[in-house]
């Protein structure tokens, strides 16, 4: 099956026209398989992704583009109870997940 | 949704801010392109998912109006979503999306006949429409949630 999303990139320019992602602790709620993730890793300082779905996350690892070098981490959370101390996200991020 | 803006809240620093993006429900054109030709082919019924963007809308028009956080910024812009073929989008659709847009009889056979007719490279297109906000963290909500 052959499909691509927004080749033209506006979802990634609007996203770095309304995020600073510039050395910020990111979380990002629902990352799916790191579809947006990995594009903006690298400006951030350390980055969060967590998705309800186990399934989409087993892609990410093998989804990861050469040259990210920013700690990047994924875990399967619930949105309603993040398992992180207060104060520790400069920036989130709810892509398709609210 | 309530509860995942006020864990959002908790785990931000103060001035720290969350980015929403989303689509939106409603009827999406769909279209035939091939290099610089864009063809109507009709639309594609999403409006099942209204609801879920109304209980969205509420919910952050709650944290804001709750002092919770406060909006910044907000725009939307339109989203293009391309497959080689209409029985890739539709196969594509029924597995992945819940509910199931409603792709009618009548569109479908347009879109393939555009497909046929606009020769090699031709592709069928979504135009869906997101929206992006910029909320700021309040430092001291003023109401409960």
């Amino acid at each position: 099956m052959s499909s691509e999303r927004d080749p033209e990139g506006t979802e990634a320019k609007y996203l770095y026209e309304l995020a600073d992602f510039n050395h910020a602790r990111v979380l990002e709620i629902g990352c799916g398989s790191g579809r947006l993730t990995w594009g903006y890793a690298n400006s951030a300082k350390r980055v969060v992704a967590i998705d309800s779905d186990d399934e989409d996350l087993t892609e990410v690892h093998s989804d990861r583009p050469p040259g990210v070098t920013t700690p990047v981490s994924f875990a399967q959370v619930d949105a309603e109870a993040l398992p992180f101390p207060q104060r520790t996200f400069d920036l989130a991020i709810l892509a398709w997940s609210l | 949704m309530v509860h995942a803006l006020k864990e959002t809240w908790r785990v931000l620093v103060p001035n720290g801010s969350f980015v929403d993006l989303r689509p939106l429900a409603g009827k999406f054109p769909l279209e035939v392109v091939s290099h610089d030709q864009v063809k109507p082919a009709g639309f594609v019924d999403d409006t099942a998912e209204i609801p879920t963007d109304i209980a969205c809308s509420e919910s952050l028009e709650k944290v804001t109006e709750q002092e919770w956080f406060h909006r910044e910024r907000e725009e939307s812009f339109d989203y293009l979503w391309y497959w080689d073929t209409i029985d890739e989008m539709k196969d594509y659709m029924e597995e992945n999306w819940d509910p199931t847009p409603i792709l009618p009889k009548m569109v479908f056979s347009k879109a393939r006949q555009l497909l046929t007719s606009s020769g090699n490279g031709a592709r069928v297109r979504l135009r869906m429409r997101l929206l992006i906000s910029r909320y700021r963290k309040r430092q001291r909500p003023v109401h409960a949630l």
